[in-house]
């Protein structure tokens, strides 16, 4: 188990050091605006914070809310594509 | 916010930020790391690690000399040594940045070694902790409160557990922004414009300054798109282009506030208006056609539809009833506590007091408005005065004035409620309560006569700011009470004393920026508008022919619609009773 983290560690170290970690997080950024997620999403959190008052509810409760909903509003089409992309960062290391 | 935590903060941006334009400084150093080799191969002197005095002329990669060139114009201050070294200088602040960039840590949480998740940055040491949890524990073995998000460089209270605002770190972040993206736009082109001052400490001298003031011009402010007229659509296009330049519905559209691509309402104007802000921010300059919201507008309001001419004002009032109808957040809500970006950029309320003189008993009645309509007369000095001449002239604020006089109601047609008579004697008096972020005013200027109603030729003089003060209820009141209210009835116009009783009512500045005219009688004609652009620029606009124009000429112009914006809405965008 160790290992494996220490294997995700380097390669990470890898990412950051070509460059690649920061074009897979813009290109992750704009899928996801492109594809309606964050509009979606911030219409899921105004609703949240709406049903509970806006002095109730902390950045906290809020993430905990929508984590699972959020995972189920990406797109297969997206989330294919970034897959695919890392494998083929991670393969040209 | 201690001294302290400010530093604390500008480090964690530093380092969250550094961590992002690694690789773009790794890549750098490779460079220059290159150039020192191939410099030191050709038998010239060697470089030590900071400074860079080769003076080879590389055209690919880090051109030093070229850059000083660059940056200091063949004609600009000092000699040539003077401008080569300022060049260095900056490369060398480029290079050390970098250097400082390379040797960050990647910003991994200290605990579980991990890069993805939230990780937070404490603003008091430098330790990057994972939000959930790590953080926490953190903050229970030292004390540390405040954290960053190295994503959105947010400050986070712990003992809130919230995300905290404040202006003095947000100044920091912005700065540091700057700086940044400064940085890897000179790297990635070293002939980049850029401001020295972000890479750090530079003031022009006087020479510089002359420089500059002698060699740069205004940048000329890009020019809004025009409008096909689609037939007869020229009421249409001047009322759209008043709203692209209304600050506040720019400010909601350009926002993202209303998007056509989450909302499910069948015909949505609001949608219509987005798609038109879409294209008229483009930057293309070249006319377009608003084909969606002309068509939707016809689904809105049948009775509008057609390809005849139309009231320009007939067609905002609809406009902005069935964009409530499309904004609003519940269906049937009233217009005076609506919340949608409609009623709160236009709705006024207009309070009416009709005080009885038997009994002295007042009542006050509330009308919600959207937009001011004055009745454009002339009094009857001026019109004695200038009854020959065809133009005849009043200005805005004659007309608020008289908006707000004392109105003698005629005997028998108001019935007290106080003394349950018809009152011989009551005065009606008409003040604004509630005055909106963006005050619309329309110059009635067409009269009822015999035979059906005809255009009145008046010019209405604007000025460029108003002050809307005067005409609140409150300073009404106060100017009713004391001075003579007989005096003003007599002679009809006499102008109430401006400024009265402002010390302790609220100053309700508004700016000009949108004219509507019309040219031509009342059932055909042509509309045009001037609108204030970016800048304080105008222009005016005449369907797709858009032109410069100037602050004299819009005054100048016969005035049908006209529309203020208040000055200082950061204070006042709330909703006043």
């Amino acid at each position: 188990m160790a290992d494996l983290e220490q294997q995700i560690i380097e390669l990470e170290d890898k990412l950051i050091e070509n460059g690649e970690h920061e074009r897979l997080k813009d290109i992750i950024h704009h899928r996801l605006v492109e594809s309606g997620v964050r509009d979606k999403l911030r219409m899921h959190c105004q609703d949240v914070i709406r049903a509970k008052g806006i002095s109730n509810v902390t950045a906290e409760e809020l993430i905990a809310e929508v984590t699972g909903a959020s995972e189920r509003l990406v797109p297969d089409a997206v989330r294919t594509e970034i897959e695919a992309r890392i494998r083929k960062s991670l393969q040209d290391l | 916010m201690p001294t302290d935590l400010r530093t604390g903060y500008r480090a964690a941006v530093r380092w969250a930020l550094g961590h992002r334009v690694r690789h773009t400084a790794l890549a750098l150093l490779k460079q220059v790391g290159r150039q020192r080799d191939a410099g030191k191969r050709g038998g010239q002197r060697g470089a030590n690690a900071h400074a860079i005095d080769d003076d080879d002329d590389d055209d690919d990669g880090w051109a030093h000399d070229h850059v000083a060139v660059e940056l200091v114009s063949p004609t600009g201050s000092g000699s040539a040594a003077t401008r080569a070294r300022r060049g260095r200088r900056v490369a060398q602040a480029i290079q050390q940045e970098a250097a400082i960039v390379a040797q960050l840590p990647a910003p991994r949480c200290q605990t579980c070694r991990r890069l993805s998740g939230p990780v937070h940055l404490c603003l008091v040491c430098p330790t990057a902790q994972c939000h959930h949890g790590h953080m926490q524990q953190h903050q229970a073995q030292t004390g540390h409160g405040f954290t960053m998000d190295i994503r959105f460089l947010t400050v986070y209270c712990i003992q809130c557990a919230s995300f905290v605002y404040d202006f003095d770190l947000e100044h920091i972040q912005h700065t540091e922004l700057v700086r940044h993206n400064m940085f890897v736009s000179r790297v990635r082109d070293p002939q980049a414009p850029y401001s020295r001052r972000a890479l750090g400490g530079w003031d022009a001298d006087a020479a510089e300054l002359e420089y500059i003031r002698m060699r740069t011009a205004p940048l000329s402010c890009p020019r809004p798109r025009g409008m096909m007229n689609l037939g007869n659509t020229c009421f249409m296009n001047v009322i759209v282009q008043t709203i692209l330049h209304n600050p506040l519905l720019q400010a909601y559209f350009l926002g993202d506030k209303h998007s056509r691509k989450t909302c499910h309402t069948e015909d949505c104007l609001a949608c219509a208006l987005d798609v038109i802000f879409a294209q008229a921010f483009t930057g293309e300059t070249t006319p377009y056609s608003p084909t969606s919201l002309l068509y939707t507008h016809w689904k809105n309001a049948q009775e509008l539809a057609g390809y005849a001419q139309h009231d320009a004002h007939e067609f905002f009032i609809s406009l902005l009833n069935n964009m409530h109808r499309s904004c609003a957040p519940t269906d049937s809500c009233d217009a005076r506590q609506c919340t949608c970006v409609i009623h709160n950029t236009f709705a006024g309320l207009l309070q009416s007091e009709v005080t009885c003189n038997m009994c002295g008993n007042t009542s006050v009645a509330l009308d919600p408005v959207l937009d001011f309509s004055l009745d454009v007369k002339l009094t009857k000095k001026a019109k004695r005065t200038t009854k020959k001449t065809q133009h005849q002239a009043a200005t805005l604020v004659e007309c608020l004035d008289r908006f707000t006089l004392p109105e003698r109601l005629n005997a028998g047609s108001y019935r007290c409620t106080g003394c349950n008579q018809p009152a011989d004697e009551a005065v009606k008096q008409l003040s604004v309560k509630h005055v909106p972020p963006i005050v619309c005013f329309q110059l009635k200027a067409y009269q009822g006569g015999m035979g059906g109603s005809s255009k009145v030729n008046v010019h209405v003089r604007l000025s460029t700011e108003l002050d809307m003060t005067p005409y609140m209820t409150q300073s009404v009141r106060q100017r009713t009470r004391h001075p003579p209210p007989q005096r003003d009835l007599a002679s009809g116009a006499t102008a109430p004393v401006p400024g009265q009783g402002a010390a302790t009512v609220p100053r309700y500045r508004y700016r000009l920026f949108a004219v509507i005219n019309h040219v031509g009688k009342l059932d055909t004609g042509h509309y045009t508008n001037f609108c204030r652009g970016a800048n304080g620029q105008w222009f005016r606009f005449d369907d797709h022919h858009v032109t410069p124009s100037s602050e004299q000429e819009v005054l100048a112009s016969d005035v049908y619609m006209c529309f203020y914006a208040q000055e200082n809405l950061a204070y006042h965008l709330g909703r006043s009773g």
